[in-house]
């Protein structure tokens, strides 16, 4: 399980697509079975972090082999895209089924009291817009799913990513830009008056 | 939906970037000038900023908007807890949820706050924690301190307080939305020391004292909450401290320089973020990070910045007392604060002091002290990163899961040793500096944690030996020991062993090494989960103490059998495979086969490169080692290929760069050898120096030894006896001082003075030492033979000579990769072909004359001095009759 998962990663960061699904589907399955034991061990009134979930998966990933494991933090990268599905597609059918035994999925995090998101309507929304900015730029997506989904601090992400944390703030700020822009528009994209293309610079 | 184009992207997001990092005006201007450009781009840019506003009003994947919350996430509103009914969540912390509720059967008309521990922190620390709070608490019985009302475990198991619930405003933004004066403000502050000070009197200190956890009633009362991660005094000794190991990070701004150092926590932490936060109700700035964005920022500031005074008189002079960075400078007490902010307010004199002119110095040094430090504080973020991860382990050890928590355990302390390592290629001038703030650091951290405490310390104590600080190495191997003992906890102790016998083996106490790896072996065989690679590090360890024995063979056998596990465990992409490799080769060295261990240098090196591992400690110490091996070889020119390689990795060869002691005695040994003794004198010297810095006195003879020889090999003689008498005096204190070395330095000594028969009748007693005529060594003299040759033909002895030449060839080829180019076969050759022309062979000493300026020109380079001796040589035969 976990030679191929280290060959998956790798694969995927290659841009093999088989990979990338076979990846987290694997990593998906993982997260759901973790939150559905949480769920199984305990009440109804259950409240789980999902850096907990992303965490305990790793472990687990991990204690499997006794010998060398992926790479954390692409490992964590692609669980937290994982967790975003897993996020969106619970909050999906808690709406289909509204009822009881379902367990809540909170972000914590050390220094980021962190518990929120868009009004749930829009974390469909969100996970397209998501897709969007991760063909402009992987990196600024990744770390929308690290923090925001996957429940990752600032500091984690930066010793994770090997940068500073005041670059990972100004990135966040970034990516939460280009996110909100996708997200609402703008008039004059909305209008439709302009050609991207024209606006390169002149090169 | 809008999206940008990916080669617009291209353009637009590094201009983005700057954007982001510029003030509003300086934005402004910016654009504006871009704009003259192009304007498109600008625009868009504009844009993306203008989102700003609409972002932040939406909390748009903002943490901790309550409304959200509400919304957003499947709602426990209604559910019973206990006696109370949750009506809505009112935050969201690193412990748990809070959430506001009233009584389900209406006694109690009024709200109350109920806070949840988080599920991930269920497990004995978390509990631990929270029960804490409640205990802490239930201590407490004040005005201004939000009461405990109830504590339970719900239905599910999750445990839960009930507290009074606070309608209020933050402290500091409630002075500025009231406008309040600076006598209003002391008042406000006044209601918070007292409520610190009541809890100072039950023996708890708060630690986490900053505005949000200070809220200001709409009747303008004072209400402390959060007793999350207080600690409570006196009872608190023989526990784990809490805020670490629940893996909380401090709050940054309100932190006092003990907290980020790792230093015990006392009342004098409160005191500190008290002066932190009067600083900031008074000045609306932040003392020492002003304007600080990143944690790093304000970290650094806590310990390095001395906040600019306020212009506000005594009331200034007595903020910065509270802001000391030593806790002893601070006020002692809450209660001496408050009397002092009193006095001030009743225009009395205070009894806090400006600084005075020796506090001024004294800090300039701590100042100096603390700069290293902050690459370290940093470094404290990164292991708390670590230690979240710890946590786990922690919950799946009380889950019995153990083998999950061996293998995170692994994983924290190969984390905490790959950042260690990692600082080492540019900067190793930090790397001791940061290894210091690691030992600190886990004080604090994982102080009372021995399962954590004990490897780490060992695990810090190796890097310390492999940096070269021996003496601190043996000191933590020494403390871990002390303490897996005092514990008796056998599988650490036995864990533990195997590196304390190598510091054992370094000390030369052979026996007790002995003892240890016996014991340990024996022991690790009982235990039912075998970590293959601890078992490997034993082995190793023991080929080791076979080397040191003598018994090479022993070693060679116990050393490869320390590889087979690692192989089999399947760890050969690691630095524990490149070190064990290195060690492999070092036994195979002693026991002579050089080809074979040079080949396995290679393969580590090459091992360590593949993993991305070239620039870290363990690499310079096998290039050193390859090197060495080459240098053995008497493949000069590689060699010192290979050693320059190694300095280039360490930062650079400049004079004031720190170099391995070992790797100076390298060089010094490879310029000797090439025939460059000023060079060697140089290196010698550099190596005695560092070995001295580390306290190393077996290195500090070898480079004060090899300094003398390559001084009087220069004839620098009085130089060189001035540096020979003190070398003697540094031997006399080594326990391994061997009369071999004092022979060697007087036959080196009398070769300097030009007298020869004294130095040759020395070399010949070297060689009688080691056991040449008695035929019981007959590799490894080759450069014994060859100076003993070369000073007998000087002293008129050209068939001795000879004679001792020709052994040293046989010698030198058996070590050699070829005995076409080796530099000590070509020597060798060298003083047999002069012996040769000096008894009128001609023929034959041009013929040798030509396979010496081969050898050398190949083992020591084209331009050594020893080759252009060759070359002139070869030249002068050519021209003398047969």
């Amino acid at each position: 399980m976990n030679e191929q998962l280290d060959r998956l990663i790798q694969d995927a960061d290659r841009g093999d697509v088989a990979a990338a699904e076979a990846l987290f589907t694997s990593l998906y399955r993982e997260l759901h079975e973790l939150a559905e034991r949480h769920l199984r061990k305990s009440s109804p009134e259950l409240t789980l972090g999902t850096t907990t979930l992303v965490h305990e998966a790793y472990l687990t990933v991990a204690g499997r082999s006794s010998a060398s494991f992926p790479d954390r933090a692409r490992f964590f990268a692609y669980a937290s895209r994982a967790m975003r599905g897993l996020i969106i597609d619970y909050l999906r059918q808690r709406r289909a089924k509204k009822r009881g035994g379902e367990f809540q999925i909170t972000q914590v995090s050390d220094d980021v009291v962190a518990s929120a998101g868009p009004p749930e309507t829009d974390l469909g929304l969100l996970g397209d817009a998501l897709e969007e900015l991760r063909a402009l730029d992987g990196s600024l997506a990744e770390l929308v799913d690290l923090h925001f989904f996957g429940g990752f601090s600032f500091v984690e992400i930066a010793a994770l990513r090997g940068v500073s944390d005041r670059t990972i703030q100004r990135d966040w700020r970034k990516a939460r830009l280009v996110l909100h822009r996708t997200l609402n528009g703008s008039e004059v994209a909305r209008s439709g008056s302009i050609n991207l293309e024209s606006l390169l610079p002149e090169a | 939906m809008t999206v940008l184009k990916k080669q617009f992207w291209t353009a637009i997001s590094p201009l983005l970037d700057q954007a982001l990092e510029m003030t509003e005006p300086e934005r402004e201007s910016w654009l504006n000038e871009m704009a003259q450009t192009s304007q498109t781009l600008v625009d868009e840019i504009r844009a993306i900023l203008s989102g700003a506003t609409a972002m932040s009003r939406d909390g748009f994947l903002e943490p901790s908007s309550p409304a959200a919350v509400a919304t957003t996430l499947p709602s426990l509103a209604g559910q019973p807890i206990g006696a109370y009914t949750l009506d809505a969540p009112i935050g969201q912390g690193g412990m748990g949820s809070v959430w506001r509720a009233h009584r389900s059967d209406g006694r109690y008309h009024g709200s109350v706050a109920i806070k949840f521990l988080n599920l991930a922190l269920i497990g004995r620390v978390g509990e631990q924690r929270f029960t804490h709070e409640g205990t802490a608490l239930a201590r407490l019985a004040h005005l201004n301190i939000a009461r405990l009302l109830d504590a339970g475990v719900s239905a599910g198991g999750q445990p839960y307080l009930v507290l009074d619930y606070i309608e209020g405003t933050r402290i500091d933004r409630y002075c500025s939305e009231h406008n309040l004066g600076i006598p209003e403000r002391l008042r406000l502050f006044g209601q918070v020391l007292a409520a610190v000070a009541h809890a100072h009197a039950n023996l708890v200190v708060h630690r986490d004292l900053k505005p949000s956890n200070i809220l200001v009633t709409a009747d303008g009362q004072v209400k402390l909450l959060d007793f999350g991660i207080a600690k409570l005094l006196a009872s608190d000794f023989d526990r784990p401290d809490l805020t670490d190991v629940g893996g909380r990070a401090l709050t940054p701004e309100y932190a006092a320089p003990e907290q980020v150092s790792g230093d015990p926590i006392t009342t004098a932490t409160d005191v500190y973020s008290l002066g932190v936060l009067l600083y900031v109700l008074l000045s609306g700035r932040h003392p020492t990070a002003p304007g600080a964005t990143s944690t790093a920022e304000h970290l650094r500031g806590i310990l390095e910045t001395e906040p600019a005074s306020l212009p506000l008189g005594d009331l200034g002079t007595i903020v910065s007392k509270a802001l000391k960075k030593p806790p002893g400078e601070r006020y002692p007490s809450v209660t001496a604060l408050a009397d002092d902010i009193a006095r001030y307010q009743n225009h009395e004199p205070v009894a806090a002091r400006p600084d005075s002119w020796s506090y001024r110095t004294a800090k300039f040094i701590r100042r100096h002290r603390l700069g290293v430090a902050v690459a370290a504080a940093v470094f404290v973020l990164l292991l708390g990163a670590t230690v979240v991860t710890r946590r786990q382990i922690v919950i799946a050890r009380e889950e019995r899961d153990h083998a999950v928590y061996e293998t995170n355990r692994a994983e924290a302390l190969r984390e905490f040793q790959s950042l260690m390592m990692s600082q080492v290629g540019a900067k190793p001038t930090t790397m001791h500096e940061l290894l210091d703030k690691g030992q600190a650091l886990l004080q604090g951290q994982f102080g009372a944690d021995h399962n954590v405490l004990i490897p780490m310390l060992a695990e810090l104590g190796t890097r310390y030996g492999e940096i070269g600080d021996e003496k601190t190495e043996a000191t933590l191997m020494a403390r871990a020991d002390s303490l897996a003992t005092a514990d008796d906890d056998k599988s650490i102790l036995w864990a533990l062993d195997c590196p304390y016998a190598g510091k054992l083996i370094d000390q030369g106490k052979l026996d007790e090494a002995r003892v240890r790896l016996d014991r340990a072996i024996a022991g690790l065989r009982t235990v039912a989960r075998r970590d293959l690679r601890t078992d490997s590090g034993c082995l190793l360890m023991k080929a080791q103490l076979y080397e040191q024995l003598k018994q090479p063979d022993s070693a060679v056998v116990n050393a490869a059998a320390g590889i087979a596990l690692l192989e089999e465990a399947k760890v050969t992409r690691s630095l524990q495979y490149a070190a064990a490799l290195n060690t492999y080769a070092s036994v195979l060295e002693a026991a002579g086969q050089l080809r074979r261990a040079l080949a396995v240098r290679q393969r580590a090196a090459a091992g360590l490169d593949s993993i991305g591992r070239g620039q870290t400690s363990s690499m310079l110490a096998i290039l050193g080692n390859m090197a060495g091996t080459l240098q053995t070889l008497g493949e000069i020119a590689a060699a010192r290929e290979a050693a320059r390689k190694a300095v280039l990795r360490m930062g650079g060869g400049g004079d004031s760069t720190r170099i391995h002691p070992v790797m100076a005695i390298n060089m010094g040994g490879m310029a000797a050898a090439g025939g460059e003794p000023d060079s060697a004198a140089y290196w010698y010297r550099r190596a005695a120096a560092e070995a001295q810095r580390l306290g190393q006195v077996d290195w500090v003879f070898i480079g004060l030894s090899g300094e003398a020889r390559a001084l009087f090999r220069a004839r620098r003689v009085k130089e060189g006896q001035a540096v020979m008498a003190e070398a003697l005096k540094v031997n006399a204190l080594r326990p391994g001082a061997k009369p071999r070395d004092t022979l060697l330095l007087q036959a080196w000594a009398a070769y300097g003075a030009g007298d020869h028969v004294a130095s040759y009748r020395a070399f010949r007693q070297l060689l009688e030492t080691d056991g040449y005529f008695a035929k019981k060594q007959r590799t490894g003299l080759d450069v014994t033979l060859t100076l003993a040759a070369a000073e007998a033909l000087a002293s008129q002895l050209p068939d001795t000579a000879l004679r001792f030449a020709r052994d040293a060839v046989v010698m030198a080829k058996v070590d050699s990769l070829a005995a076409t180019r080796s530099s000590y076969v070509g020597t060798a050759q060298l003083v047999i072909a002069r012996a040769l022309r000096a008894k009128g062979d001609v023929a034959a000493a041009r013929a040798t004359a030509d396979s010496a300026l081969r050898a050398l020109s190949f083992g020591l380079g084209p331009n050594a001095p020893l080759t252009k001796e060759a070359e002139q040589l070869v030249r002068e035969l050519l021209g003398t009759r047969d």
